[in-house]
């Protein structure tokens, strides 16, 4: 299984994924992208997971341009696709949704509640209704046309959808380990919305939280991977897969 | 396929196209050269990713996938494409 890395900071790695994809043998091909590193043809892979980074997708910014070209092709041709906090962006961006500001960052050990189409989402299938994850974004979308809204918080509507049977957009953390909280709190981009929201010295407060969460935290996330790899990489009886 | 913009444009130029593009696929922008002197902005084929951005943000509906381009405005696959310097 070849596995397609799209990484935006060197600190957002796929965390608890990148551990299942591990534990199953894929062969990891990561691209830094931001710093340059040059976008495969995508028709080689498997699968793709996009991570999270401090830039907004409606940077005017040459990478992202191709980036969200090669979005929005792998997955109108049907390649799996999971994409996490700036990855989430990048699919609702690439298939003509709006990314813009929320109001205010949303950033802490926060729930996001289940759609009733996540109840009976095979991905999702399992996962407790209110599901405790970290946040720490300041940008939101609108959801594409054809997609199926999976998640919703009290600050910002849209955390997570579907569109079709194989591409999905996480915008919460549930892969992120302490050790990589850590890295994020030096990311002055990360740390500027930390204060914002939480207040001075709020990480150590947060840290804390998450020491005491990390494992349901990432149970939660290798969960909910597993079962995307089950049933959108290599469903059983897989055939044509409907699209919108 | 690609989007296609059409003659509604011509003298409207309203720039919502380009603020919602997310491949910046269309032009001129108003900040290019030639963006004066254009009757209208074009979308490139080449380039255009197919998310349906542009039709729902044109105030003079004068974007279109290219199945669904009224007949009478066909002529303007063409046009954008030349645009670019490229055959449709």
């Amino acid at each position: 299984m070849r596995a397609l890395v799209l990484q935006h900071i060197a600190c957002e790695p796929p965390g608890a994924y990148e551990d299942v994809l591990n534990e199953r043998g894929a062969a990891l091909h990561r691209v830094e992208v931001d710093a340059g590193e040059a976008l495969p043809d995508w028709r080689e892979f498997e699968l793709i997971v996009a991570m999270g980074g401090p830039m907004s997708v409606n940077d005017p910014l040459d990478w992202l341009l191709a980036e969200k070209r090669l979005v929005a092709e792998a997955v109108r041709a049907g390649t799996p696709f999971f994409g996490a906090c700036l990855g989430a962006q990048l699919l609702a961006a690439s298939l003509g949704a709006r990314v813009y500001p929320g109001p205010a960052p949303e950033v802490g050990m926060l729930a996001v509640t289940l759609s009733e189409e996540a109840l009976h989402d095979p991905v999702f299938a399992g996962l407790p209704r209110e599901l405790t994850t970290l946040q720490w974004h300041g940008e939101t979308f609108e959801l594409p046309d054809g997609a199926v809204a999976l998640a919703s918080s009290a600050a910002y509507r849209n955390q997570a959808f579907r569109w079709g049977q194989r591409a999905y957009a996480i915008q919460f953390h549930l892969e992120v380990s302490t050790a990589m909280a850590c890295d994020w709190a030096d990311v002055p981009a990360y740390a500027d919305a930390l204060e914002q929201t939480l207040g001075p010295g709020a990480f150590e407060a947060l840290l804390g939280e998450l020491e005491q969460g990390a494992e349901e935290l990432t149970a939660a996330g290798r969960r909910l991977f597993a079962q995307w790899l089950d049933h959108a990489v290599a469903p059983s009886g897989a055939g044509s897969i409907a699209l919108p | 396929m690609t989007y296609v913009i059409a003659e509604p444009c011509i003298g409207t130029k309203d720039l919502s196209c380009v603020e919602v593009c997310p491949v910046d696929c269309i032009h001129p922008t108003k900040e290019e050269q030639g963006f004066d002197d254009e009757p209208m902005l074009y979308i490139d084929p080449d380039e255009c990713i197919d998310c349906d951005a542009c039709v729902e943000a044109c105030p003079v509906d004068a974007c279109f996938a290219e199945d669904q381009l009224p007949e009478e405005w066909t002529s303007y696959i063409q046009i954008n494409a030349e645009y670019y310097g490229r055959r449709p």
